[in-house]
């Protein structure tokens, strides 16, 4: 068993450590610029659980000296959500051969997995005289479960119960620290390259937010954007050149690797005893239930904890605020910050990108009537308070608009700043109109009375919608009738219809205490 | 990082006597073959000492994916009698639940005077815990909860560190001999990246193909001849019943491939210029298409299912458009794959636009490849009225308000399905529609920098 044992080493030993080691190292890069891409599956790039989502486009340029003929170059401090296929390498006179990106970073298991079949030492305790002996022996599997050969002496790494542990000599040099991206250039002549790398990655995301102040009149608001970005990478980017780009683009299926894959397990033979018969396993299991639910009303607390820091407030404002500039980029909008910033590892960043101090707006209590149904008690609803906007440079805005959460305040005079609600909006381009729903009034009411309905082929229905103002200004009610069946149309009518998305409407006027009222027949086929 | 091969490392004689040999360098090499489909055909020629008669030869480091039934080695004068392949990984539990049974040696340590005593147990069962018959009484392992070591005197023989393919030959002479030895294994992948370089401006589009080869196969391969074959072909548990539509083709090509693919039957295999190494966990990247100034344009696209109306205005696709011909500059099929789309910033730097899947695609196919949705270029449908005209058909009327908040005039593709009834017809409409299909209308439809314009069309079907 011994010269077999000897063989395997010496078998063995030649194949291991034989990496593809590079010819020329470059640690990082001179220069980059990160772009960071909206991914619209997060609502909130600022929470920690969306690392492994977004997008950003990093470009970096790195002085590399390279020799005359083929090399083998290693790219190093790359981003660890690489999308290593999307790596492209451009400003040098030569050609690329092969890029590869590997993506076993050291780990205690993959320390292990490439150390199967050689020579390790096992350091043992002893419990009384806390000295500790080193012994030699061949490392036989694992990380899942690990073997050891002492010469004919076969144990197992873990399951004694006394303190013991395997001790390298040292790191198999195919085993990076950091994820690398190594590529084979050739160029005909040796000297001093200005290499351009870009890649994607996950990692980064960004999204706008808005905060919305209501002006004591009522009729105007100051508009502040912000751009709130996000890393969430183990990787920074120091003096970086950063846009942001709105928009919605076609996107993939990312296929990142996550490098830590391999997880080192014991696989230790079963740990049941006459305490715990059923095995230790079933034991913990219990145990762990119950740490669990303990475990889980501390978690709510933090969760909570965060939420209410989640919650679209106004951020605060830094001073002087970094600024964003707006141009486009194909049928997107690119913000570009102002000056160099630093994108730091696991870092949450706000950018003002807009300020618009007077931008105009009508307020519209709307309603939406209901299905007929002339059983029930004639129904008494709250209206929708509703502002209505046109993004053109007449009302004071004319700016695109990327999607984002727009926090509405009130700003009474000589008061402090009320919350009044919180909507999202969507990519909004110059020129179009759009509309924010801040919350249900009850100062502005409607009662919804279906007075008639017939039957037949054709369904007709007689409608009687009455809006009462108890607020102290006057106001528009707008009523809508949701098309209901085919051939929908109206019939009679107290007063001529508008359009609204093909929805018949009809718009009050109410001065403050009083009511108004709309009646009208709609009819239907099933 | 294991060396291919280097296994075949011990051959073992039946008799248990073991022998050892290491292989010579490769004589005619390694070929890897890979299929799209997670799939591919290892073919590895190497020469081989052989002793006479029966024999196991052992191939370790096979990667833990190889379908063991399509094995097969061949070599002059060598008769296969059977093949293994082993994947019991040795673990502390598997040689544990191999002891039962059998003797272990115990090594308690006395945590008061930390003095070791050693004794010989039987295993007698692993089972939730480990009973140990030691002497003439029986106790749980580690029942006191004193550090116990246990120490097997071997390792058991069909427990491996990692699959190991072993074959039972009978040979009739002894010597040296080539022998090759081939199978198919999943694990190893590759598929196409494209980088493509749209210039919006100029209509043309810098195109870069990539093969991106993923190994997952538990092995690496080294210096190995690679071939990569673009094309389906047909698995168990494939159903073949329905056609492969080709994603995001307006167009199939009848063009005669001009590219650097071979083909072989119906499908391109393409072959790396030099032998490579492909190793475990590792993602490689080989060019194999550059081509520039590809004709190509843009297209605004908005498609509507059925007759409705949309609260809010909804953005038009963009869609990039162009033709693998070597008319337009790019004369080669293309192999499935992704396609990445960027243009260039106001500084003259590239930035991703999006990114789209093509499927394998003959040469002189017309692609449309979207890559999203345009912020300043707007559609709203409003289904104005649905008017029954008789008892069998009805009225459609819609109105279509398209906005352009860009500096320059564009063109707006609009299609409209959803006609479904009998005997669809146009009634009445602002610009001229045309037939796409039976149940769609396409408009193509212009609008001022700046502007908007509004469609409407009356449209008539029955039950």
């Amino acid at each position: 068993m011994r010269r077999v044992l000897a063989i395997w080493a010496a078998l063995l030993a030649p194949l291991i450590g034989l990496p593809a080691t590079a010819d020329v190292v470059s640690q990082g890069p001179q220069a980059v610029a990160v772009t960071i891409y909206r991914d619209d599956a997060i609502p909130d790039p600022a929470a920690a659980s969306w690392g492994g989502y977004g997008l950003a486009m990093i470009s970096e340029t790195r002085d590399v000296t390279l020799p005359a003929g083929d090399t083998r170059l290693a790219l190093e401090g790359v981003a660890d959500g690489i999308i290593a296929q999307t790596a492209s390498l451009a400003g040098f006179p030569g050609r690329v051969l092969e890029q590869n990106f590997d993506y076993e970073v050291l780990s205690p298991a993959t320390l292990i997995e490439h150390s199967v079949g050689r020579q390790v030492e096992v350091s043992r305790t002893n419990p009384r005289t806390g000295k500790a002996t080193l012994e030699p022996a061949l490392l036989r599997s694992g990380p899942d479960g690990v073997v050891l050969d002492f010469g004919g002496r076969v144990e197992a790494l873990g399951c004694s119960g006394a303190p013991e542990g395997l001790v390298f000599a040292s790191v198999p040099a195919d085993l990076t620290g950091k994820p690398t991206l190594s590529i084979r250039v050739h160029v005909d002549k040796a000297g001093v390259y200005r290499l351009r790398l870009a890649y994607m990655t996950i990692g980064l995301a960004w999204k706008a937010a808005y905060v919305a102040r209501l002006a004591p009149d009522g009729q105007s608001l100051e508009l502040v954007g912000w751009i709130t970005l996000a890393n969430h990478g183990e990787v920074g980017y120091a003096g970086a050149a950063t846009s942001v780009v709105a928009g919605r683009l076609a996107r993939n299926a990312i296929r990142a690797f996550n490098p830590l894959m391999l997880r080192r397990e014991t696989a230790c033979w079963p740990q049941g005893n006459s305490h715990h018969p059923h095995g230790i396993d079933r034991y913990v299991a219990e145990l762990a239930q119950r740490l669990f639910s303990a475990g889980d009303e501390m978690t709510v607390t933090a969760m909570r904890a965060r939420a209410t820091g989640a919650i679209p407030m106004p951020p605060p404002p830094p001073k002087p605020p970094p600024r964003a500039t707006q141009s486009d980029l194909g049928d997107y909008k690119l913000y570009t910050l102002d000056e160099p910033t630093t994108v730091a590892a696991r870092q949450t960043k706000q950018v003002a990108f807009l300020s618009q101090p007077n931008v105009a707006f009508d307020t519209v209590q709307t309603y939406r009537a209901n299905d007929a149904d002339t059983d029930a008690e004639p129904a008494v609803a709250a209206t929708v308070t509703t502002l209505r906007f046109d993004n053109t440079a007449a009302k004071g805005l004319g700016r695109a608009l990327p999607a984002g959460s727009v926090a509405i305040m009130a700003a009474p005079p000589g008061g402090s700043d009320r919350f009044l609600g919180a909507h999202d909006v969507r990519d909004v381009p110059v020129g179009e109109p759009f509309e924010l729903e801040i919350g249900a009034s009850h100062e502005v009411t409607v009662r919804d009375a279906t007075l008639s309905r017939t039957g037949g082929p054709e369904t007709s229905v007689a409608k009687e919608i009455t809006a009462v103002n108890a607020s102290r200004l006057p106001t528009t009610v707008e009523i809508r009738q949701p098309q209901l069946g085919r051939s929908f149309h109206i019939k009679t009518e107290s007063a001529p219809h508008g359009l609204k998305s093909g929805d018949p409407i009809w718009r009050l006027t109410l001065a403050p205490g009083t009511t108004a009222t709309v009646s009208y027949t709609y009819a239907s086929t099933r | 990082m294991w060396r291919k091969w280097l296994l075949a490392a011990s051959v073992l004689a039946l008799s248990g006597a073991a022998r050892a040999q290491t292989a010579q360098p490769a004589a005619a090499g390694l070929d890897v073959t890979i299929y799209n489909a997670n799939l591919a055909l290892v073919d590895d020629t190497r020469q081989l000492d052989i002793a006479k008669g029966r024999q196991r030869l052992e191939f370790k480091d096979v990667s833990s994916a190889i379908r063991p039934e399509t094995v097969s080695l061949v070599a002059d004068g060598l008769t296969i009698v059977e093949q293994n392949f082993d994947y019991d990984l040795l673990t502390p539990d598997k040689m544990m639940e191999k002891a039962v049974g059998h003797d272990v040696k115990i090594v308690r340590t006395n945590p008061g005077t930390g003095q070791e005593t050693t004794e010989v147990a039987t295993v007698l069962a692993a089972n939730q815990g480990v009973v140990l018959k030691i002497g003439d009484h029986v106790e749980v392992l580690r029942d006191d909860g004193v550090p116990t070591r246990v120490i097997f005197d071997k390792v058991p023989d069909n427990l491996r560190a990692q699959p190991t393919l072993s074959v039972t030959v009978d040979a009739d002479s002894a010597g040296p001999r080539l022998a090759r030895l081939s199978y198919l294994t999943t694990g190893l992948a590759w598929r196409a990246d494209y980088v493509a370089i749209f210039d919006e401006k100029a209509a043309k589009l810098d195109l870069q193909g990539w093969i991106t080869l993923t190994n997952q196969s538990g092995a690496s391969f080294t210096d190995a001849r690679t071939q990569l074959v673009a094309g389906n072909v047909n698995q168990d548990g494939d159903d073949d019943s329905e056609p492969n539509q080709l994603t995001n083709v307006r167009q199939a090509g009848s063009e005669a491939d001009t590219g650097t693919s071979e083909a072989v039957g119906d499908v391109h295999i393409y072959t790396l210029p030099e032998r490579t190494t492909i190793a475990q966990n590792q993602t490689k990247q080989v060019s194999f298409l550059d081509a520039a100034g590809v004709t190509a344009h843009k297209v605004y696209q908005f498609n509507l299912g059925g007759f409705a109306s949309a609260e809010q205005p909804a953005n038009a696709a963009v869609v990039v458009d162009f033709t693998n011909s070597t008319a337009s500059g790019l004369g080669a099929g293309l192999p499935a794959g992704a396609i990445r789309v960027y243009e260039r910033d106001l500084a003259g730097d590239p930035k991703f636009v999006g990114e789209n899947q093509i499927d394998h695609t003959p040469q002189g196919s017309e692609l449309a490849v979207k890559i999203g949705d345009a912020f300043d270029v707007t559609v709203q449908p409003t289904l104005v009225s649905d008017q029954k005209v008789t008892k069998t058909r009805s009225r459609y009327a819609m109105s279509y308000l398209i906005r352009n908040a860009r500096p320059q005039p564009v063109t707006v593709e609009l299609r409209q399905g959803g006609l479904w009834g009998r005997d669809p017809k146009v009634v009445a409409e602002s610009l001229p529609s045309r037939r796409i299909d039976a149940y769609t209308l396409g408009w193509s439809v212009p609008v001022a920098a700046n502007g908007q314009t509004t469609l409407t069309a009356q449209v008539e079907t029955g039950w």
